[in-house]
């Protein structure tokens, strides 16, 4: 009997509609992912990265195949549930950090927290100081977005994402907006919270630089992944 | 969710020119709500006031069966004898939401003073009843001025003086009885001016001031004719202008001699509370029936006994509804047009919550939070707006003639606790109502559509 991966696609394909035209994003794509992968997904403009993402954290549904997070296939759940697992179970990284300006880096940081009920006001204070800490903006704790720099507002995107304790991070090209030194620390950073807590991040780039340092790549053409 | 109402909060300081217009556009409607409806509170007021206590209708009023219609022309028939006031007075006595009982005579005649007659329609009164209808602490708020008699005092205060009456100033002046008792009595007249009217002066029955003194003439109710002598002790406006120039009102007792009976043409009875006049007319008049007397209970707002009430309340309920309505409707565009621009610069934003997790519900509840922390702080400042405006106009000593009433009264408003209250729970969720119609299509979009959305 073979194990059940953490995250399986089995022939995926997906379809967006732009006026008359029906672009199809996604062209039956299949792939495994072992619990705790650090996995890039790269491809050219328009080759379904982001599809492929939106799919993976449970934003959108699948035209046809299945999209089964530790076995359980997401297009069967509801609304409700799906938003859920996407608070209990999956981080989001943004690139362009989507961060509530009128919120501190603490108040930003504890947002996806405040909607958990299992988790305790002591518990969430805990959580936050320490995912703060790991992305090192303890000094910046009260400042608000506009005060700080693109790397420091996309490390308050990864404590945002880490906060809950993800099973899987997903990542839209996370580094498009910041330079080439933020871009390393930020790579560093992401590199040591999977080995540590063995969290699985999959991200979409086209950075050459940030390719050399994943194990794992997908590359996608044209919505496929070739073989 | 209690976090969210910290966020809402967070979020109304993002605009804060937007937020403080459409605030701004909420407070002044609340403010306009409040004074409208404290000017219909005040109207409603004095309107009741006058049928309930200065027409002495009371909250209810009761007639023989057949007695409001045809009391006038067989008063024999359709009064109601001492018997019947007895068992009437009886079942009264045992319902404890009554506060006072009156009884009362209605008769026509002809009013003279030695030189000319004029026709008068009479009001039998109780005086002690009367003192206390119109000493009643909802008349002093309400109508002070239509309480007091223009000169002189109530009939409750000249025990001693036979056949004391109270002349309306309309009748007094046709029967040149400008001096009242008090006066007469403080200033007499000089020599022979004090033995009799001088009938060859016809202006204005100018002479005939040289005494209080009014001859009631009538048919009494056997159909022989009777008069009675009356001293003018107090001149009074009328409630209604109609009847300001040939009302009179003296005791029942009085009454009762010029027409020659016992019997008494209604019973008013004053209640606690206005709000228990129509459950208790049915009651009552359930319960005089089966001790004996076919009667109707007219409560103060039927258009037979109270027309004038009956009649504007309508009309004013509609008017004051329609400029609500109308300010509703400016309350609703400014929350829909605010909440609107808000949820297209936020559509990201609702996304990014989205992805984190939160449900349709919890996005929605988070942007109804907004508007309704908003409309709550507008009512408060629209509140305390109407407040100081209304403080300042009731301090003012501006006056108004009410159509249809003799006089003018103070242009009071008055928004009670319970007008505040009923306007602010109509605000509050309609300006939830407005936002949930802006940011509802956007809680329905797919979590991609949000953060892909591109924003001009």
């Amino acid at each position: 009997m073979s194990e059940q991966p953490f995250l399986r696609l089995d022939q995926v394909h997906k379809r967006y509609r732009l006026g008359e035209t029906v672009v199809h994003a996604l062209r039956g794509v299949s792939f495994d992912l072992a619990q705790g992968a650090f996995t890039a997904v790269v491809g050219p403009s328009g080759s379904g990265k982001s599809t492929l993402l939106h799919l993976v954290g449970c934003l959108d549904e699948p035209d046809e195949g299945r999209v089964l997070l530790q076995g359980q296939d997401v297009a069967r759940l509801s609304d409700d549930a799906r938003s859920r697992l996407r608070n209990r179970h999956i981080g989001f990284i943004f690139q362009s950090f989507n961060l509530v300006p009128v919120l501190d880096v603490y108040e930003n940081v504890e947002l996806p927290l405040l909607i958990n009920p299992d988790v305790g006001a002591d518990e969430r204070r805990e959580r936050v100081l320490q995912a703060v800490r790991d992305v090192e903006l303890e000094p910046q704790i009260h400042q608000l977005p506009d005060k700080l720099s693109g790397g420091q507002r996309q490390r308050v995107a990864i404590a945002r994402a880490l906060v809950t304790h993800p099973l899987l991070v997903v990542a839209d090209e996370p580094t498009a907006n910041l330079d080439s030194a933020t871009t390393h620390r930020l790579i560093d950073l992401l590199l040591e919270l999977n080995d540590k807590r063995r969290v699985t991040f999959l991200f979409s780039t086209h950075d050459e630089k940030l390719m050399g340092r994943v194990a794992h790549v997908l590359h996608l053409k044209d919505g496929a992944l070739p073989s | 969710m209690k976090h969210g109402w910290r966020l809402a909060a967070r979020n109304l300081g993002r605009n804060r020119r937007r937020n403080l217009a459409t605030g701004a556009s909420i407070a002044l409607g609340f403010c306009g709500l409040v004074l409208i409806g404290g000017y219909a509170v005040r109207v409603e007021r004095f309107l009741r006031t006058n049928t309930v206590y200065l027409q002495q209708v009371g909250h209810l009023a009761i007639y023989r069966d057949g007695g409001l219609e045809r009391g006038v022309a067989q008063p024999a028939r359709f009064a109601l004898s001492a018997d019947d006031q007895r068992r009437i007075t009886s079942v009264l006595g045992g319902t404890p939401e009554v506060e006072l009982v009156g009884r009362h005579l209605i008769g026509m005649g002809l009013a003279g003073n030695g030189c000319t007659t004029v026709p008068f329609s009479a009001l039998g009164v109780e005086p002690e009843v009367q003192a206390r209808v119109l000493a009643h602490p909802e008349v002093q708020a309400a109508s002070p001025e239509l309480a007091r008699p223009l000169r002189g005092e109530l009939l409750a205060r000249y025990p001693n003086v036979a056949g004391a009456a109270a002349l309306s100033a309309g009748l007094a002046e046709l029967l040149g009885k400008t001096r009242i008792h008090d006066e007469l009595a403080a200033s007499p007249p000089n020599g022979s001016a004090a033995l009799a009217p001088d009938c060859a002066v016809r202006t204005g029955g100018a002479r005939a001031d040289v005494d209080a003194n009014v001859q009631l003439a009538a048919l009494t109710w056997a159909g022989t004719m009777s008069a009675v002598d009356v001293e003018v002790v107090n001149l009074f406006h009328t409630p209604l202008a109609e009847t300001e120039d040939g009302t009179l009102v003296t005791s029942l007792a009085t009454l009762q001699q010029l027409y020659a009976t016992d019997a008494v043409s209604y019973l008013s009875v004053y209640l606690r509370d206005a709000r228990d006049a129509h459950r208790l007319a049915a009651a009552l008049e359930r319960a005089i029936d089966a001790a004996g007397v076919p009667v109707r209970v007219y409560p103060f707002d039927d258009e037979r006994v109270g027309p004038y009430y009956a009649g504007t309340m309508p009309f004013l309920t509609s008017l004051v509804g329609f400029i609500g309505l109308l300010v509703a409707a400016v309350v609703v565009l400014s929350i829909v047009n605010a909440m609107t621009l808000s949820m297209l610069e936020r559509t990201r934003e609702l996304g990014m919550l989205r992805a984190l997790g939160f449900s349709r519900g919890q996005v929605l509840g988070l942007c109804l939070r907004e508007a309704t922390l908003l409309a709550v702080m507008a009512v408060g400042v629209g509140l305390a707006l109407a407040l100081t405006i209304a403080t300042m106009i009731n301090h003012s000593g501006a006056r108004f003639s009410p159509p249809g009433v003799p006089g003018s009264i103070l242009f009071l408003l008055t928004p009670t606790p319970a007008l505040c209250a009923a306007l602010a729970t109509l605000i509050v969720p309609l300006a939830a109502g407005a936002a949930w119609l802006a940011v509802r299509k956007k809680t329905r979009a797919s979590v991609v559509g949000l953060l892909h959305e591109q924003v001009s």
